[in-house]
């Protein structure tokens, strides 16, 4: 019975929201700020040690620091910048580390002085910087608002540098092997469609539920050289990354609505 | 007016330059001498070299060299009207520095029993050898050269050789190492001697 009542209630609110007169003027000018979940849905391939060195893959928490844009009529344009960190850095190590003693384990000691152990001891990884910019076309009903847009920016994926001792079983020998990247950090295209439902509960302010999804080619080089301490032979190889890649965030934040 | 305000103006910049680049403590500075030397047997067959008197694979020796250091003397700072003069940087230096007296002039390991065919007994053998610094080997001659290499700030110093040409043969082995400095004094070790299989 008391569940009834509650729907019985819901259900008028909703509709007294959704019908309603709109006693809001349309939202012309805004500041969007908000916090979220981020799925990267592909990645690079784990079986290349220093894949795990490019910081895209455990990223799992989005900032929205920034989001203003404007409406002219129901067209407007949107910048957006955003940061997304991985809630738990130290899984890129952990894999680095696995890679390089399932590969050298058997025959070395491994010792492991990667870029990647400062996120591990810090337990905080360098955030992945996102920013973009387009048109968006809004649809006002009373107090809900549907957005959607279709932008282009940057996507700036974060490459540690990874350097491992090996120090053969048994013997003297000493392998030095490091792997680095011309930049620390690669601004790749990206194209950005989001959408964003939200329902204004105040004149001013407005809750928002956000849909984000990037596309995007991140390419990385890395050089491997490899160095024998005893009679100081270099090897170099390269590892070079074009690959294609898609991240999806769910946020949830508020609509500061200025004019 | 607007004079004035500049002379002051300057004057509190060149107060506070004064005052920062010369606020420095006094250094202590410390001088030492070599007083001995021991050679011990390194089995570095593992992740880490380890101190050893049982068999060592004959691709995995080394030798660890204790360096027994004796401070000298204190030094004493000229009359100086700036404490320490760091004017350029506006940064002092260390609290403490300890500086060698003397430098090693040469280092070498000479094998007890007969080492190979080209090496007999009492020949020398320390071109065998490497030294381990900041993740790769060097050769013997280049920690003579640069000696700021093995002037730590420690009261003991370790120096540590591995051997990258092993004997063909298993066996017990020993060696001699002598320490040669800048004022003609000589320091020598004796390793245990030991199985390498």
């Amino acid at each position: 019975m008391n569940r009834l009542l509650l729907l019985l209630v819901l259900l008028f609110v909703l509709k007294g929201a959704t019908f309603a007169q709109s006693e809001y003027k349309p939202v012309r000018f805004f500041y969007r700020p908000s916090l979220g979940a981020m799925f990267p849905t592909r990645s690079f391939p784990t079986n290349d040690i220093p894949a795990n060195l490019i910081g895209t893959k455990y990223q799992n928490l989005l900032f929205q620091p920034l989001a203003i844009g404007v409406f002219f009529r129901n067209i407007g344009i949107e910048g957006q910048v955003m940061l997304s960190p991985a809630l738990t850095p130290r899984d890129r190590h952990d894999q680095f580390i696995k890679d390089i003693n399932l590969k050298y384990g058997n025959r070395y000691h491994v010792s492991v002085y990667s870029s990647a152990i400062d996120d591990y001891l810090d337990n905080t990884s360098d955030p992945i910087f996102r920013g973009s910019l387009g048109p968006s076309y809004k649809i006002e009903r009373n107090r809900w608002m549907f957005v959607g847009r279709m932008m282009v920016g940057v996507v700036s994926i974060v490459s540690n540098r990874g350097l491992v001792r090996l120090k053969e079983k048994g013997t003297n020998e000493l392998l030095n092997i490091r792997w680095d990247t011309q930049y620390a950090t690669e601004d790749c295209f990206s194209f950005h469609p989001a959408f964003t439902l939200a329902y204004r509960i105040r004149r001013r302010i407005s809750f928002n539920l956000d849909l984000d999804s990037w596309f995007y080619e991140a390419n990385a080089t890395y050089k491997e050289t490899t160095t024998n301490a005893f009679s100081g032979n270099v090897a170099i190889n390269q590892y070079r990354y074009s690959h294609f890649m898609n991240d999806v965030s769910v946020g949830l934040g508020i609509m500061v609505i200025f004019k | 007016m607007r004079k004035k305000i500049t002379i002051i103006f300057l004057l509190a910049i060149s107060t506070q330059l004064v005052i920062s680049c010369c606020d420095c403590p006094e250094a202590h500075k410390y001088e030492y001498k070599f007083e001995y030397l021991s050679a011990f047997n390194l089995d570095n067959s593992e992740a880490n070299s380890v101190i050893s008197e049982s068999t060592i694979p004959r691709n995995a020796y080394g030798i660890k060299l204790q360096l027994g250091l004796r401070e000298l003397s204190l030094y004493h700072n000229r009359f100086s009207l700036f404490t320490q003069a760091n004017a350029m940087c506006c940064l002092c230096g260390p609290d403490t520095t300890i500086t060698p007296r003397d430098t090693i002039t040469s280092l070498t390991v000479t094998t007890i029993n007969k080492f190979d065919d080209s090496h007999p007994e009492g020949g020398d053998v320390t071109a065998l050898f490497k030294v381990l610094r900041q993740g790769n080997y060097v050769g013997i001659d280049s920690i003579i050269v640069r000696p700021d290499t093995y002037y730590k700030r420690t009261e003991t110093e370790f120096m540590e050789l591995y051997l990258f040409t092993p004997p063909k043969e298993a066996g017990e082995y020993s060696f001699k190492v002598d320490l040669a400095l800048s004022n003609k004094a000589h320091l020598s070790a004796f390793t245990k001697p030991i199985n390498l299989k």
